[in-house]
């Protein structure tokens, strides 16, 4: 996983991610709704303060109004000025005032131009007309942003004419943007420290489940003797406990099964050694018991057939003594079939040679056989045995199924292990079928090969695809003293 | 005398552009007459009008009379009497009090009655906070009152009147007084509890009920004087008939035209009638009932 999708599902990050931006909201939403209320009340307050002023200025107007006295109301400006004039943070500073009478015309302006001047722009025209205290916000040509406050002159109800004051906003917008922007520094920094903290708490809440994490990585590869520690009360350490127990349950089943694993292969050993038992009681005591009676029955029978007094029953006699000898010959097969006494007596390539040929003659189909265990010790008696029945059971295959023309059996000993190969050039079969549990009985003929081969160690391999025969693969391993031996004496394997 | 009228028609020109404050009386050819018409304004008509209304009404007079025209403005109504009585004003627009003070010291002649919602004539009202369980006058015995104007018809003499005819008198019928001159700071005053009664200005009230319905609401009235004659204008005794004949006319065709429409509009007002002085009588009874117990 690249670095930054690791990062982007990171328990830590997300975390402290989510946390931060929920934590962020609240505040921010709180601190933006605080800072623009205290904007709203401090712009109430400068527009309370520039109504009053200009209401003071009204009142004091009326005279001077009356009297036709334009300096009284220039002096009266001047000194509004004078008094309101500076830009100090949170005090107004008046941009502009005006005295107007009953036309609209400037009595008294702080802009020299427009003394005497009938004004005629939207905001005077307002207040003469409707002659109610108001405030409206504008911005002057230079962008200042101004409060216009117009106020009625009355006396005793009558109007006199009005009093207009521009208010400069600066103040109060230099002084919020100023408290804003200290209160968001010091926010901003606070917050570093908490994502700071969050940060490293989610870490350490990470840190068991990554625990947890690695160590069921080495169980799925293998390695049941992982254990957590667990060091919390809560969900985790739960989790950890449970985590243990599950471990220590497959590493009890796993051993439970190789127990079971074991003991069906003793199983399935000592059935074999018992079949072959069997197999050599039954053909010995065909050869010893039945063998002889038979035998002696044609000894009987040819004597009968050579008594001058049974002249018409000699034909019969003759055909008993042929199926006698066909029986004698059955069973001596059979005998063979069951367990070669060859295998016994001389060992596995003799053995193999006379189930070739034996093959070869009962099945039409050539057999060639090459070894190179010609010289030597012999194998130990299981392993001759394992391999006799696995060449049995493929020639078995080869005559049913194959329709083959020739097979080849090649026996080797290399350093440490006995190969035997048995191929032939027939229509192979799909071994795959086998595989899914097909339980035709030339799966379990297989199975069983390979099961024999197993037991002592060893694999067993069948390639084959439709069309193209079949060849079976065994490899079964030496016990060291054998393969020792036959290093001594069989530096250089040669072909039969 | 009427030559040496006409001489001083240029010179009354320049005294229009050199002095402002110069009277000359108008010669009595209207189509020429350049001499300035001066003419007052001493009380609120209604409580409607904008800030340039009167200034209009003086450029509408002007435009009907072809001659130019001056507004006067003074602090007191005593001053406008007396520049009526010193031929200092043409006409003027007058509280009812003062019109009535005007006529008996200097002959001061009624020209026009405005009639303001339907009625040339308003009352005054006196008025409780909307808690108060007091009915009547009688019942703000040693209650703390305000009056708006010593000179107000409605803000100060009718109840001083009213008082006057139980044999009391303001200023020991009340534990306090306080003049607010103004009827609008009256009202508040009552409702919001400062004063336990005032007298103002009916016209002003029923306005007030109407864009201020809240404030009005926390008062009620608990009395309603007898009609009283509207502001009117008035005019001196010793003005020119032919300006006096013109004037009157403009007044009460004022709402035959479109832009005297629009001045009544702006000053609230109906229209105007020739009046009569019998509609001023009430005021000149109490102003003469409260002199003589003064004067005592």
């Amino acid at each position: 996983m690249s670095a930054w999708a690791g990062l982007r599902t990171s328990l830590a990050v997300t975390f402290t991610s989510r946390i931060f931006a929920f934590v962020s909201l609240i505040i921010l939403g709180v601190v933006g709704y605080l800072l623009v209320h205290e904007w709203q009340v401090l712009e109430h307050e400068l527009q309370n303060r520039g109504l009053l002023t200009a209401t003071h200025l009204a009142q004091q107007s009326v005279d001077p109004i009356l009297r036709e006295d334009d300096y009284a109301l220039f002096k009266l400006l001047q000194a509004l000025r004078a008094t309101y004039g500076r830009d100090l943070p949170g005090q107004e500073r008046i941009a502009y005032g005006m005295i107007v009478n009953t036309r609209g015309e400037a009595l008294a302006h702080t802009d020299p131009a427009l003394v005497h001047v009938t004004l005629t722009d939207p905001r005077t025209k307002q207040i003469l007309a409707r002659p109610e205290p108001s405030v409206v916000w504008l911005t002057d040509p230079d962008g200042e942003r101004l409060y216009d406050v117009a106020v009625p002159i009355r006396m005793r109800g009558l109007p006199v004419g009005a009093v207009r004051l521009g208010i400069s906003r600066a103040g109060v917008d230099r002084l919020m943007w100023g408290l804003a922007f200290k209160v968001f520094a010091v926010l901003f920094v606070l917050m570093l420290v908490g994502v700071g903290s969050i940060w490293r708490f989610s870490r350490r809440m990470a840190q068991p489940i990554q625990r947890l994490r690695d160590s069921a990585r080495a169980v799925q590869a293998g390695d049941l003797s992982q254990r957590v520690r667990v060091d919390r009360c809560d969900e985790i350490g739960e989790l950890a406990s449970a985590f243990n127990a599950m471990t220590a349950e497959l590493a009890r089943s796993r051993d439970e099964l190789a127990r079971k694993e074991a003991m069906r292969a003793r199983l399935l050993e000592q059935v074999i050694t018992v079949q072959e038992d069997e197999r050599k009681r039954i053909a010995r005591e065909l050869h010893d018991e039945t063998s002889q009676a038979l035998t002696s029955l044609m000894v009987g029978l040819k004597l009968l057939e050579q008594r001058p007094e049974l002249v018409e029953g000699r034909e019969a006699l003759a055909d008993l003594r042929a199926l006698a000898s066909k029986t004698l010959e059955a069973v001596h097969d059979l005998a063979l079939q069951l367990r070669p006494s060859v295998l016994d007596d001389l060992g596995l390539v003799p053995a193999m040679e006379r189930l070739a040929a034996d093959f070869q003659r009962m099945h039409g189909i050539r057999v060639a056989f090459e070894t190179t265990l010609r010289i030597g010790p012999r194998l130990p008696s299981a392993l001759e045995t394992a391999l006799y029945r696995i060449t049995q059971e493929a020639l078995t295959n080869v005559a049913r199924h194959a329709a083959a023309h020739s097979v080849s059996v090649l026996v080797e000993a290399r350093r440490g292990s006995v190969t035997l190969i048995v191929e032939d050039d027939g229509r192979g079969f799909d071994t795959a079928s086998c595989m899914s549990g097909a339980r035709d009985d030339r799966c379990l003929g297989v199975f069983g090969m390979r099961e024999r081969a197993t037991l002592l160690g060893g694999t067993l391999t069948i390639e084959s695809t439709p069309g193209n025969g079949t060849t079976v693969f065994v490899e079964v391993p030496l016990p060291s003293e054998t393969a020792n031996d036959r290093a001594q004496t069989d530096p250089h394997p040669s072909g039969g | 005398m009427n030559w040496k009228r006409v001489w001083m028609v240029p010179i009354a020109a320049w005294g229009l552009v050199l002095a402002p404050g110069y009277e000359a009386r108008g010669a009595a050819e209207p189509a020429k007459e350049k001499t300035p018409l001066r003419i007052a304004v001493a009380a609120m008509v209604s409580p409607e009008e904008t800030i340039t209304v009167y200034q209009e009404l003086m450029d509408y007079i002007a435009a009907k009379l072809e001659r130019p025209v001056e507004l006067k403005q003074r602090r007191t109504y005593q001053e406008v009497d007396d520049m009526l009585g010193a031929d200092k004003l043409d006409a003027a627009i007058l509280c009812s009090g003062t019109y009535v003070a005007a006529q008996r010291q200097y002959g001061v002649e009624l020209l026009a009655v405005p009639v303001i919602h339907g009625a040339p004539t308003y009352r005054s009202y006196i008025i409780v906070p909307q808690s108060s369980t007091a009915a009547s006058l009688d019942e703000l015995h040693r209650k703390r009152f305000a009056f708006t104007d010593p000179q107000s018809t409605s803000g100060y003499l009718y109840p001083a009147y009213a008082l006057m005819l139980r044999g009391r008198q303001p200023e020991t019928f009340f534990v306090k007084t306080l003049f607010t001159y103004s009827h609008d700071n009256s009202i508040e005053a009552v409702a919001e509890g400062v004063v336990d009664g005032a007298a103002v200005d009916s016209l002003i009230y029923d306005y007030l009920q109407k864009t201020n319905p809240g404030l009005v609401a926390r008062t009620r009235i608990i009395h309603r004087s007898p009609p009283f004659g509207a502001p009117p204008v008035g005019v001196p005794r010793t003005l020119n008939p032919e300006t006096k004949r013109l004037l009157r006319n403009l007044f009460l065709e004022m709402d035959q035209d479109p832009s005297g429409r629009e001045i009544l509009k702006k000053l609230g007002v109906d229209r105007f009638i020739p009046g009569d002085d019998r509609m001023y009588e009430s005021i000149r009874k109490m102003l003469e009932m409260v002199e003589g117990v003064k004067a005592r």
